[in-house]
């Protein structure tokens, strides 16, 4: 359900951005999504695309970003471990050093929840002609 | 008038990039901050415990409130899409307790903490249990503000608990399996589930309760009473 929120997020911040800038029609997003962000990218594009029905189209575009880790004891910086169990039907993450098997390590990537930019185009501005 | 200068500005009809880099979580992040340093301004401990809808998050809550209660002062902010039957059942075990209705929403956030945080006596209390909206997906997003975060997993909720829900106990802090003592009608090993959480999470503390049965409680609570010291 939090996925409607961040959609009502999304829609806020285009919102000022309008405000900001109203001779630019916004055609598109660019969003980051962090691979261990609780959200599903396919539900935050419904939500969105039900709170923008009114207004044209917006293509929507959703980029995963990969988890990286910082190691506070080896300082390795990289990929995270998963673990593979055949029982299950995903990779099981492991936060633990792939160095140096630490369990100081911080995720650095891949809690994003971003909206990197805006598509827009520039639309035929009146009051500035008038100027 | 010839103008002087060459502008180069964007045409009509011209498509461009704008570089926006907004946090759509960050507004939920800096509340969080600031309840945190409310609580730290006056000395209170706040925890967040989540867990699934019938994990015995209620039950759990109640025990410890009883046994810490005779030292300690405790709140505790209940959240729920609605009614106060929760509240009602904490409130007699001796803590000062305040009642979230989310509505519709399937976890709590850092603002509706933060308004509940002005209906307390901060300056009484020492300890902050802040009860989840029972779920094991949404609250993880959300921080709250607290110190510590507890995920309480029973075993009645099958074997593979931890496992499908691997991203909350990155979040975690400490883990409980609770309702030990139904492990063998259910054929449930919480070891099982330890290894699991400590699997995904290094380092995160587990125990083991029964907390309608009173096992395991009195070490949770003793745990959480050398945090406030």
């Amino acid at each position: 359900m939090h996925e409607f929120t961040i959609a009502k997020e999304i829609i806020m911040h285009l919102n000022e951005f309008k405000k900001r800038q109203n001779d630019l029609k916004i055609i598109g997003l660019n969003i980051e999504l962090g691979e261990f962000t609780f959200a599903n990218e396919e539900q935050i594009k419904f939500w969105l695309k039900e709170l923008l029905k009114d207004t044209n189209k917006i293509n929507i575009n959703i980029k995963r970003i990969k988890p990286i880790v910082y190691c506070n004891k080896c300082g390795y910086s990289g990929n995270i471990k998963f673990s593979a169990d055949p029982l299950y039907h995903f990779l099981l993450p492991d936060l633990r050093c792939e160095k140096c098997n630490s369990k100081r390590i911080d995720l650095i990537k891949g809690r994003e929840c971003n909206l990197k930019s805006v598509k827009v185009k520039k639309t035929f501005n009146k009051k500035k002609k008038l100027l | 008038m010839q103008r002087k200068t060459k502008i180069i500005e964007s045409i009509d009809g011209e498509i461009f990039d704008i570089e926006l880099s907004e946090d759509l979580l960050k507004k939920n992040k800096e509340i969080a901050r600031e309840n945190k340093k409310l609580l730290e301004k006056h000395n209170i401990l706040g925890i967040d415990i989540m867990g699934a809808i019938g994990a015995g998050k209620t039950t759990l809550i109640t025990k410890i409130v009883s046994i810490l209660s005779k030292k300690y002062k405790i709140a505790v902010l209940c959240g729920d899409l609605t009614t106060t039957l929760d509240a009602d059942i904490i409130k007699s075990a001796g803590a000062e307790v305040i009642q979230i209705n989310t509505g519709k929403e399937c976890h709590l956030d850092a603002n509706l903490v933060r308004k509940a945080l002005k209906e307390l006596s901060l300056n009484k209390i020492d300890l902050l249990i802040i009860e989840n909206v029972g779920n094991l997906i949404c609250p993880g997003e959300f921080v709250l503000g607290t110190h510590k975060r507890m995920v309480v997993v029973s075993v009645t909720e099958g074997p593979f608990m931890v496992v499908k829900h691997p991203y909350i106990f990155m979040e975690a802090d400490v883990g409980v399996i609770n309702k030990i003592e139904l492990k063998d009608v259910m054929d449930v090993e919480p070891k099982k589930l330890q290894s699991a959480m400590k699997k995904i999470k290094p380092g995160i503390k587990v125990f083991e309760t029964s907390a309608r049965k009173n096992i395991g409680v009195e070490i949770l609570a003793t745990f959480i009473s050398k945090l406030l010291k």
